[in-house]
């Protein structure tokens, strides 16, 4: 009778033990699946780990955009730049500013029917220095494709060092003779070659802009330049 | 000798018990258990008692019927842990399956590549294959040759960052490529433009050398420009 008893009380202890383990075991696991959830929401709205004058200040510039009509998702991003960079709220509240300063110009000089990566290639090339009548010309001189490529390589071309006028005009003449993306994305790469090994900035593109006019196309199999289309009215 | 009629009526006391059980017990313990008439009334009452109805299937009463296990404490440590490492498994096996959805999609369907102007970069750069359809999203793979980033010291790790990835540096970590001696990875974009950088040891944020620089990014740091095509899939 006492050994059943025994042997009664040895099980509930065990059971007991067996049932706590599994608690504290599971407590383990749903407390850790609850941080990296809390983490990955953290990760997914970058203005959370700004404080609370500067989250206030990018909801303002958010709100502006938004109600200019501009894409919000690069200002989010240029948010989670900076947080990712370790650069202050201020700081970050600044630079969001500009950004949405530079979008509206871009937008305003290619034209409302621009669209965001254009705006955004755009406030790039103004900020590495081009001007408002820079971004025109290459609007101008391809009315019919996408902007995004030129003005990528004009605000390289600018930060790179040639002045932002040559480097305007030289996207605009090789656009005007027939240069594909991918060609302006090779003439590119040779300019910066050529500047990386001494060439001044403005002597390698209008090298590399004449070269170009001369043999039409980078690619021998490809027919010769046509004259440039008329832009839309 | 017991002189007293034995009671085999049905009708049970308070607890349930029959008079003639009652009165067997009580006749017992006054020390009549030789009395055989005792045990045969007994035995009569318990026969003639009616037995309890099943209402159920025999089958199914032993799936219900309650039971004790008897576990000892190493089996059920055991057992706890393997519940445990299931529901692991569960959690983070699905969260894996959802990170490498994009590397899924390496390589084109057709077999046709859109070679860029990155591609024939003399230190790497962005090298790209698209799918080459109207696709949602294109394969481009980044690249950064080693010599040119380390400047003569050892990079152990390299992680890809940019507004395709919310700038998260362990988001898309690069692997080392022995053969090619560069760093690789590749990342499923839609058409756009984006900007990115390469974080080295977790520490050193620089641009692509290879690619176009994107503006000043304000925080003191250099990124490179990657432009996806939306007709072709083609990067520049």
């Amino acid at each position: 009778m006492r050994a059943t008893f025994t042997r009664r009380v040895r099980g509930a202890c065990s059971a007991a033990l067996s049932f706590t383990l599994l608690l504290l075991l599971l407590g383990g696991l749903l407390a850790r699946t609850a941080a990296a959830q809390g983490a990955q929401g953290t990760a997914d709205d970058p203005l959370d780990r700004l404080d609370a004058p500067s989250r206030a200040s990018v909801e303002q510039a958010l709100d502006s955009a938004r109600a200019l009509g501009l894409p919000s998702a690069p200002i989010v991003a240029k948010v989670a730049e900076g947080v990712s960079k370790g650069a202050g709220g201020s700081r970050i509240a600044r630079v969001v500013g500009e950004m949405v300063v530079s979008m509206a110009r871009a937008r305003e000089a290619l034209g409302p029917a621009s669209t965001d990566a254009e705006l955004v290639a755009g406030a790039g090339a103004l900020q590495a220095g081009a001007s408002p009548d820079a971004l025109r010309r290459v609007r101008a001189a391809q009315p019919r494709r996408s902007a995004t490529q030129p003005l990528v390589v004009l605000a390289d071309l600018a930060r790179r060092g040639v002045p932002a006028r040559d480097a305007a005009g030289a996207v605009a003449r090789l656009i005007q003779l027939g240069a594909s993306d991918a060609e302006l994305a090779r003439l590119r790469t040779d300019i910066a070659r050529d500047v990386a090994d001494g060439v001044p900035p403005a002597a390698a593109t209008s090298l590399r802009v004449e070269q170009f006019s001369a043999r039409g196309s980078l690619d021998p199999s490809r027919p010769p330049a046509l004259p440039p289309e008329p832009p839309i009215k | 000798m017991r002189e007293e009629p034995w009671d085999v009526s049905d009708e049970a006391d308070e607890d349930g018990t029959p008079p003639v059980v009652r009165q067997a017990a009580a006749h017992l313990r006054r020390g009549g258990a030789s009395d055989e008439r005792a045990v045969a009334a007994v035995m009569a009452a318990v026969r003639g008692r009616r037995a309890p109805r099943r209402s159920r299937p025999a089958s199914w009463r032993r799936l219900t019927a309650a039971r004790t296990w008897h576990l000892s404490p190493l089996a059920a440590a055991g057992l706890a842990a393997s519940l445990v490492g299931v529901g692991a498994l569960g959690a983070f096996g699905l969260r894996g399956g959802v990170d490498r959805a994009p590397a899924v999609a390496v390589g084109p369907a057709d077999g046709r590549t859109v070679d860029t102007a990155p591609q024939t970069a003399p230190t790497g750069g962005p090298a790209f294959a698209s799918q080459g359809d109207p696709a949602p999203t294109h394969v481009v793979r980044f690249v950064l040759a080693a010599p040119s980033v380390s400047s003569g010291s050892a990079v152990s790790r390299v992680t890809l960052v940019g507004d395709f990835n919310g700038w998260n540096a362990e988001a898309t970590p690069m692997r080392w490529d022995a053969a090619a001696r560069a760093w690789m990875t590749v990342v499923a974009l839609p058409a756009g433009r984006y900007v990115y950088a390469f974080v080295l040891d977790g520490r050193r944020w620089v641009a692509d050398p290879a690619a176009p620089l994107a503006p000043e990014d304000g925080f003191g740091a250099s990124n490179s420009v990657v432009v996806v095509a939306p007709a072709t899939g083609g990067a520049t």
